[in-house]
């Protein structure tokens, strides 16, 4: 089976139902998300492109590292 | 304009129509397309509209609720999305209005007042320019005061404590380097260094933009009630605004909760030298000329007097607050200290003294105990001793 992420879910959303991309995303420099507390307070209402562009992370980079380790990148036009 | 007319006229008759066939029986994957056809690109606000007008013709509320199954599949967004009232950000007044109106002023200083600027530094106008507009910048302050004394005790109140002590720290850390830069601007640094510092504050500040409005707004939408925020409008005002004009907001009142709170007969304390009525107990304590706050035994604010010329701002909102919350996180651990030492008996008092804007402030934290010596909190009692230092020889006559 796939494992499909939608960047424009909620970081809580996407770290709940694949745990292991926390550790991935925060090397990639979200690092917010591992400090308690943040994750299911704040990150439900950040998703990874919104993410991105405030911490100024290269979106397609973490596509790119996030397809690396196995996952389909899902995109919607919004 | 005839056109847009026709339009809504059309699109109602096509809402009666599906429901009409709903009514008959049809599914929703049957009408869903005469739907998607006629609202293409129409706005959620302009469908409750249009139900709410079919409601208003006398269509019973359950006939017009079959549609709710429609849109919601046809939008993909859930029935609330459509249903929710319109967006408390954008109702004058309101708090959310208006702290994102501060950040489209913010917005402006940045990209008027200091952004133009930085082409030439060599010249002396520019640097006098730049001073002022960091000057005005400096003024996220009250920004800021408000959201850490106001708005992050409603979150801590629901539970959410992790993203307020952060963002109170970033807060901190904006303060610090605006002063810092200012501090290289009139030192007359070198302008690479000044620069370099100048970038990093800025994003700082346009990255907290998006915080309060993609996160902090919009968790604080979902939690808070109309009587909260409605509180916190009235005591906003007591902090302050970075913008001038910030328009009253008077609600439509929420209908009352079935929760009434005990109506209290304002009594008589009976103290051991005296009795006072509560009114009198009140205005005494406001009248002295220093301000205190009283925090109990587990921590929490539990009073603070209202004097005239308050030196550090109190809300209501920090009533029943944690004391460590109350505090930016860099120096809660003095706090933490301070109450440590009073609660163990190691101290009974603790004072501090600073320079604070033309004041000379005078801080006091005593342990407050009962006769029995047991731990009861910590007072606090901050004046402005400036005056009273001035004091020199005698006064004998009454003033004119």
């Amino acid at each position: 089976m796939s494992k499909v992420i939608d960047i424009n879910k909620s970081v809580y959303e996407l770290c709940k139902e694949f745990p292991e991309i926390a550790p991935i995303l925060s090397e990639m420099g979200f690092t917010d998300i591992t400090k308690p507390g943040m994750l299911n307070t704040a990150g439900r209402f950040m998703t990874l492109s919104k993410g991105a562009m405030m911490k100024k992370i290269d979106l397609d980079s973490v596509k790119q590292k996030l397809q690396e380790n196995g996952f389909e990148i899902l995109e919607q036009a919004k | 304009m005839s056109e847009y007319i026709n339009n809504r006229e059309h699109r109602q008759q096509v809402i009666k129509q599906v429901i009409a066939q709903l009514h008959e029986g049809k599914t929703v994957d049957e009408v869903k397309a005469q739907f998607e056809e006629a609202f293409a690109g129409v706005s959620a606000s302009e469908i409750s509209e249009a139900e709410g007008a079919l409601i208003a013709e006398g269509m019973p509320v359950s006939e017009v609720q079959r549609l709710c199954d429609v849109h919601a599949s046809v939008f993909k967004g859930s029935i609330e999305e459509i249903h929710m009232p319109e967006d408390p950000s954008q109702i004058p007044g309101h708090p959310a209005n208006t702290i994102k109106r501060e950040n489209r002023e913010i917005e402006k200083i940045i990209d008027k007042k200091i952004r133009p600027l930085l082409t030439d530094l060599s010249d002396k106008n520019n640097r006098v320019s730049l001073a002022e507009g960091l000057d005005q910048l400096a003024k996220v302050h009250v920004h800021y005061q408000r959201k850490e004394n106001l708005l992050f005790p409603y979150l801590e109140k629901y539970g959410i404590t992790a993203p307020p002590k952060v963002m109170w720290g970033v807060d901190d850390e904006i303060r610090d380097q605006i002063k810092e830069v200012k501090g290289l601007l009139d030192s007359g640094e070198n302008t690479k260094v000044l620069l370099v510092k100048l970038e990093e504050t800025l994003s700082k500040v346009t990255e907290m933009i998006f915080k309060e409005e993609n996160i902090l707004l919009p968790m604080l939408i979902e939690q808070l009630t109309q009587d909260e925020w409605k509180s916190i409008a009235d005591e906003s005002g007591e902090i302050g605004y970075l913008i001038e004009k910030v328009p009253a907001w008077n609600p439509v009142k929420e209908p009352a909760k079935v929760v009434k709170e005990e109506k209290q007969e304002p009594g008589v304390i009976t103290l051991p030298t005296g009795i006072l009525k509560l009114e009198e107990l009140v205005s005494m304590l406001d009248t002295l000329p220093l301000d205190m706050t009283f925090v109990d035994k587990d921590d929490v604010v539990k009073y603070f007097s209202q004097g005239k010329e308050r030196v550090f701002p109190r809300t209501k909102a920090i009533i029943g607050r944690k004391v460590s919350n109350c505090h930016p996180p860099a120096s809660v651990h003095i706090v933490e200290k301070i109450v440590e030492d009073l609660r163990s008996g190691k101290k009974d008092q603790e004072d501090f003294w600073i320079n604070m804007g033309g004041k000379y402030i005078l801080i006091r934290y005593y342990a407050v105990r009962n006769e029995k010596g047991e731990y009861l909190g910590v007072l606090e009692v901050t004046q402005d001793i400036k005056p009273i230092q001035e004091i020199t020889g005698e006064k004998r006559l009454v003033s004119e």
